[in-house]
């Protein structure tokens, strides 16, 4: 299922470069839970469009109902995001967020896209930073799905390549963990890789 | 020279711009009309000052605020998920089952520096109103299917009794209850249909009218009970010695009628005759008794010895008859000496 669309330097420019991203975003996500949070060094794989579906479910592990984020950003660098959380994490988050058990599914995926609106803004903004480019970003959406349901949901068309991030977040005792999905078309990728080289 | 201010009050976003501690510094009309102020008033105020946010709306705002200016990019409230950020009058004239606008919230740096941001407010009630609709709707319809499934298995559950019950009435009607051999209305009915086929076909079959023999006694000296272990036990003899195309009937008390179909001659329902004659002659235990009965048998043929129902059971039975006076344990073909 993975593929290498990144040779070995490319993946450690890139790694490097969400690195970055993860550090700023970490210091906003503590200020945001008035705590100290950390995001892991992020693990990054690469998959075609044609097996996210296959994706979202392997890093689910088990899980039965996750909480999914989609955010376009369009302009010279355009692609879009996905963020996905198993129900314990988007719960655990949101406990922390609001310092209570939390059972209101407003408040779960209020605290989520606060979440991922972070993480999703500081690395696509640092990928426009390096490309020089332009982009905007539409307004975010949550939904709760079902992975027995999965053929049901309709499906992202317009892009080729999947750059997968796992982002491991760990505050307090409690570990959160989300998976990124950036996705682009081949021109995209192309603009990335060949931006990445010059670095 | 491209008027900007005078396109920003005609579109329907609202539009404000404030800084980290909520001052404001810019409102265009949409927000003036929407939160009923007077702009020149406004510059300068404090948005507190226009809203009561409660505590988590306050934080949120705060840290919505901070994330747009320290990343440099847009931060976002949803109405799907939040409902609203502004408690901001519904400007919806229908009855609404919002209390306030459902707002998209977008907060965009303006300048970092003077810690300055824009929110941009997108008025979302009529798709909320929609979307909650739709949702209830949905939930109306998983209701009413729920309901229709239940109601299905019900009814398949009573179509299944009924039918067992339809199953158990025409078992009672159609079969001897002692023996389960058919009685005497499955016995008409097959051989109604016997003489109909053979009529249309040519073929020929014969009825085979069976008595034990001094039967009467052995219910008189073993008692009834016994009795009826025997005619079970000879049912199921019966059933063993004859194909399953042939009918084996339970004529009443020990008499016992067999159709036999598609004979060609006489010869082979004598031959089926001592068969079943050997046979029933076996000795059986009953109660720890061995006990031997024996049979008479009266054949008649159809068409030769009657074509209808009564006519071949007559003669099957003057048939019997004589091969009672016979000395029993033997059979007879009606019209014909052994």
């Amino acid at each position: 299922m993975t593929k290498h669309y990144f040779n070995p330097q490319q993946e450690d420019v890139l790694k490097e470069l969400i690195n970055v991203s993860f550090g700023l975003s970490a210091s906003l996500i503590g200020d945001m839970l008035d705590n100290h949070a950390k995001l892991h060094i992020p693990e990054i794989s690469s998959i075609d469009i044609h097996n996210l579906d296959d994706k979202i479910i392997e890093v689910l592990e088990e899980e039965f109902e996750f909480y999914i984020t989609k955010q376009r950003f369009l302009g010279s660098f355009n692609g879009e995001v996905l963020f996905v959380f198993n129900n314990y994490s988007a719960r655990a988050f949101c406990n922390l967020l609001l310092k209570q058990e939390v059972t209101d599914e407003g408040d779960i995926k209020s605290s989520i896209m606060e979440l991922t609106n972070i993480i999703t803004s500081a690395c696509i903004g640092k990928f426009c930073e390096i490309i020089h480019g332009e982009t905007i970003f539409k307004v975010p959406s949550i939904e709760k799905r079902e992975i027995s349901e999965m053929d049901k949901y309709d499906k992202i068309e317009g892009y080729d390549n999947v750059i997968v991030i796992k982002t491991a977040l760990d505050i307090e005792k409690e570990n959160i963990l989300g998976h990124m999905f950036i996705l682009l078309n081949n021109e995209m990728l192309e603009h990335l890789k060949s931006t990445i080289d010059k670095l | 020279m491209i008027n900007c201010e005078k396109i920003i009050d005609s579109i329907h976003v609202g539009i404000l711009t404030i800084d980290a501690d909520l001052n404001i510094y810019y409102a265009n009309k949409w927000f003036a009309v929407h939160c009923d102020i007077d702009v020149e008033k406004t510059i300068g105020n404090n948005l507190l000052s226009l809203f009561e946010l409660n505590d988590e709306r306050l934080k949120s705002l705060k840290r919505h605020i901070k994330t747009a200016l320290t990343l440099g990019g847009p931060s976002f409230f949803t109405a799907d998920s939040n409902h609203y950020l502004f408690p901001m009058k519904n400007s919806i004239t229908t009855k609404s089952i919002f209390e306030f606008m459902q707002q998209d919230v977008t907060i965009i740096p303006y300048n970092i520096a003077q810690k300055q941001v824009t929110v941009l407010i997108y008025d979302q009630t009529s798709l909320m109103e929609e979307k909650a609709r739709c949702n209830k709707e949905s939930e109306e319809l998983a209701r009413a299917m729920k309901i229709a499934n239940a109601t299905i298995k019900k009814l398949e559950t009573a179509k299944n009794k009924l039918v067992k019950q339809q199953d158990m009435i025409y078992k009672q009607a159609h079969y001897d209850h002692l023996t389960s051999l058919a009685n005497r209305t499955l016995l008409n009915q097959r051989l109604q249909l016997l003489i109909e086929n053979s009529q249309s076909s040519g073929k020929k079959f014969g009825v085979l009218f069976l008595d034990l023999d001094n039967f009467k006694e052995i219910n008189d000296s073993l008692g009834h009970d016994v009795g009826d272990m025997i005619l079970i036990h000879v049912s199921k003899t019966l059933l063993l010695a004859t194909r399953k195309t042939d009918t084996v009937a339970r004529f009443g008390g020990d008499e016992f009628i067999i159709l036999v179909d598609d004979i060609s001659e006489e010869k082979s329902l004598a031959y089926i005759a001592e068969k079943l004659v050997k046979a029933i002659q076996q000795p059986m235990r009953v109660r720890n008794l061995d006990i031997s009965v024996t049979t008479s048998i009266g054949i008649s043929l159809f068409p030769n010895h009657g074509t209808d129902f009564n006519q071949l059971i007559k003669n099957a039975d003057l048939a019997l008859y004589a091969a009672k006076a016979e000395g029993r344990n033997t059979y007879k073909i009606h019209n014909q000496s052994k």
